[in-house]
C-alpha cells in the first residue's frame, strides 16, 4: 500500500476552489463576533446592572461547551424544529430549502461571539485604569474615552489574540463538514470518492488548512508591525 | 406530535452517558501525559537548535497548530497503518480505533504543549542556569533542580487552558466511532431519535468539567504565587 502523491496534488487543486467557502464560514462569524463581542465586553467591563451578570453567565456557559456540541445541537434543532416554526409564521420556506451554510455561519457565530468577547475583554482590561482617569480628567465623556483613548490602545493588544481566534474559528469551522457544507474537507472527499483515495484527500485538506493558517498568521504579523510602528516605547 | 425535549428522558439518558466518561477521561490523560513528555523533547530540540531536528520540530508544531484536529484524526487513522506497514511490514488495520485516537491527541498535545513549555523554559532567566553551573551542578541537574520548577510554575496557567481545550476537543473523537460521551449520545440518538436530551447531558458534563478544572487551576495558581 502506498500513498499516491499525484492524487494529493490533484485533490489539493480541486479543493482549493472551495477555499472561499471555508473563508466565508470562518470570517463572517469573526466579523460578527468582533462587533457583538465588543458590545458584550464593554457591557461587562462597565458592570451595567442586571445585564452584566447575565452576559457573564452566557459567555462562561458557551465558552465551556465544545464547538461541535453547539453545532450538533443547532443542526438538530434546525432539522426538527424549523418546519413547524416556519408554519407557525406562515412562511413558505422549509428546512430542505435552506442552504446549510447559513446554519453553519449561525453556529460559528454563536461560538465565536463569546470567545472573541473574552479576548476583547482581556485587551480592554490590560489598559491601565489611569488612561480612563486621564481621559475623564480632561473632560471627555465615557464614550469619548473609549473611542479616543482606550480602544486604539486595546486594539494593538488584541491583534495577537485575534490572530489565534481567527485561526481557531477557521479550524473550528472544519467541523461543519458534518452538516454537508461544501468546505475543504467535503470537497476533498467528494473528489476522492471516485478513486477511493481517502488518505490523500485528508492530506490535501490538511495542507490547505495549514497554508491558510500560515497565511493568516503572516497577515496579522504584518498588521501588528504596521500598527505598532507609531507606538512610543516608554521606559 | 413529536416530543421535542423532555427532562424525564434526559434523566434517563444521563447515567448511560456518564458511564462513557472514563473513555473521554482516558483520552485526556493520555494526551496530557504524552503531550508533556514529547512536548518537552520538542521544546528542547527547539531551544538547543539541534540541526535538522529543529527544522522538523518547527514543521511539526506548525502543522499541528495550523490544521484542525478533525483532519489530524483522519490523517492518523488512514495514514498510520500505511506508514507502519511501509516501515515494519506489519499490518495494523485491524487494531482498535481507540489507539489511533490516543495517538492523534497525544501528537496534538505534544505540538501545543511544546510551544508552551519552550516559552516557559525561555522565560526563566539565563542567570539561573549559570548559577546552577557556578555551584557545580551538571546540565541535567541544573535543569531538574533549578530551571524546571520555575518553568513549571510559569507554564501552569497556559497548561490549564490547554487542558480545558483538550477536554473540549475530545468531543470530536466520536467521528471515528469511539464510544465517548458524545459517541454515546449518537448511539442513543440513533436508537431513540432523541438527540437533544443527550446533547444537554454532555453540555452539563462539559460545563462541570470546565468549572472544576478552571477553579482547580486558579486555586493552585494562587497557592503557588508566593509573595508576588
Amino acid at each position: 500500500m502506498n500513498i499516491r502523491y499525484d492524487q494529493i496534488i490533484k485533490t489539493f487543486f480541486y479543493s482549493a476552489h472551495y477555499v472561499p467557502i471555508t473563508l466565508l464560514i470562518a470570517f463572517v462569524p469573526v466579523v460578527l463576533g468582533l462587533i457583538f463581542g465588543s458590545l458584550i465586553a464593554i457591557g461587562r467591563i462597565y458592570r451595567v446592572k442586571i445585564v452584566s451578570p447575565i452576559l457573564d453567565f452566557i459567555v462562561l456557559f458557551i465558552n465551556a461547551l465544545p464547538g461541535p456540541i453547539i453545532i450538533l445541537v443547532l443542526i438538530t434543532v434546525f432539522n426538527q424544529g424549523f418546519d413547524s416554526f416556519a408554519k407557525m409564521l406562515h412562511l413558505a420556506i422549509r428546512a430542505k430549502n435552506v442552504n446549510v451554510i447559513y446554519v453553519g455561519i449561525l453556529a460559528m457565530t454563536i461560538i465565536s461571539i463569546p470567545a472573541l468577547s473574552e479576548s476583547i475583554r482581556g485587551a480592554l482590561l490590560s489598559i491601565d485604569q489611569g488612561q480612563y482617569e486621564a481621559g475623564y480628567s480632561v473632560g471627555l465623556s465615557k464614550f469619548q474615552v473609549l473611542q479616543r483613548i482606550v480602544l486604539p490602545q486595546a486594539f494593538l493588544v488584541l491583534i495577537p489574540t485575534l490572530c489565534g481566534d481567527v485561526i481557531g474559528t477557521l479550524k473550528g469551522s472544519s467541523f461543519l463538514f458534518i452538516i454537508g457544507v461544501m468546505d475543504i474537507i467535503n470537497s476533498a472527499l467528494k473528489f476522492a470518492t471516485s478513486s477511493y483515495c481517502i488518505l490523500e484527500a485528508y492530506i490535501a485538506a490538511a495542507l490547505l488548512y495549514w497554508l491558510m493558517s500560515i497565511f493568516i498568521e503572516n497577515i496579522f504579523r504584518l498588521l501588528e508591525h504596521q500598527m505598532g510602528k507609531h507606538r512610543r516605547v516608554l521606559g | 406530535m413529536f416530543e421535542f425535549f423532555s427532562f424525564h428522558r434526559m434523566l434517563e439518558f444521563f447515567p448511560k452517558i456518564i458511564s462513557c466518561f472514563p473513555i473521554t477521561l482516558s483520552i485526556v490523560v493520555v494526551g496530557i501525559v504524552a503531550g508533556i513528555f514529547f512536548g518537552t523533547v520538542l521544546a528542547f530540540i527547539r531551544i538547543y537548535h539541534v540541526p535538522l531536528l529543529n527544522q522538523l520540530a518547527f514543521l511539526f508544531i506548525s502543522f499541528i497548530r495550523g490544521t484542525p484536529i478533525i483532519v489530524q484524526l483522519f490523517v492518523v487513522y488512514y495514514g498510520l497503518p500505511v506508514l507502519f506497514e511501509n516501515i515494519t511490514g506489519i499490518n495494523i488495520d485491524r487494531i482498535d480505533k481507540f489507539y489511533f485516537v490516543l495517538v492523534t491527541y497525544a501528537l496534538n498535545e505534544a505540538g501545543f504543549l511544546a510551544e508552551i513549555i519552550r516559552a516557559s523554559i525561555l522565560a526563566v532567566p539565563i542567570g539561573q542556569t549559570e548559577a546552577g553551573y557556578a555551584v557545580g551542578l551538571s546540565g541535567f541537574d541544573t535543569f531538574r533542580k533549578i530551571v524546571m520548577p520555575q518553568a513549571a510554575r510559569l507554564a501552569l496557567p497556559a497548561v490549564g487552558v490547554d487542558m480545558i481545550n483538550l477536554f473540549k476537543s475530545t468531543s470530536l473523537a466520536y467521528l471515528l466511532g469511539i464510544m465517548d460521551i458524545v459517541g454515546k449520545v449518537q448511539a442513543i440518538g440513533a436508537n431513540t431519535y432523541h438527540y437533544l436530551e443527550g446533547y444537554a447531558c454532555t453540555a452539563i458534563i462539559f460545563v462541570v468539567i470546565n468549572f472544576v478544572l478552571g477553579t482547580t487551576f486558579k486555586y493552585v495558581n494562587k497557592k503557588l504565587s508566593y509573595g508576588a
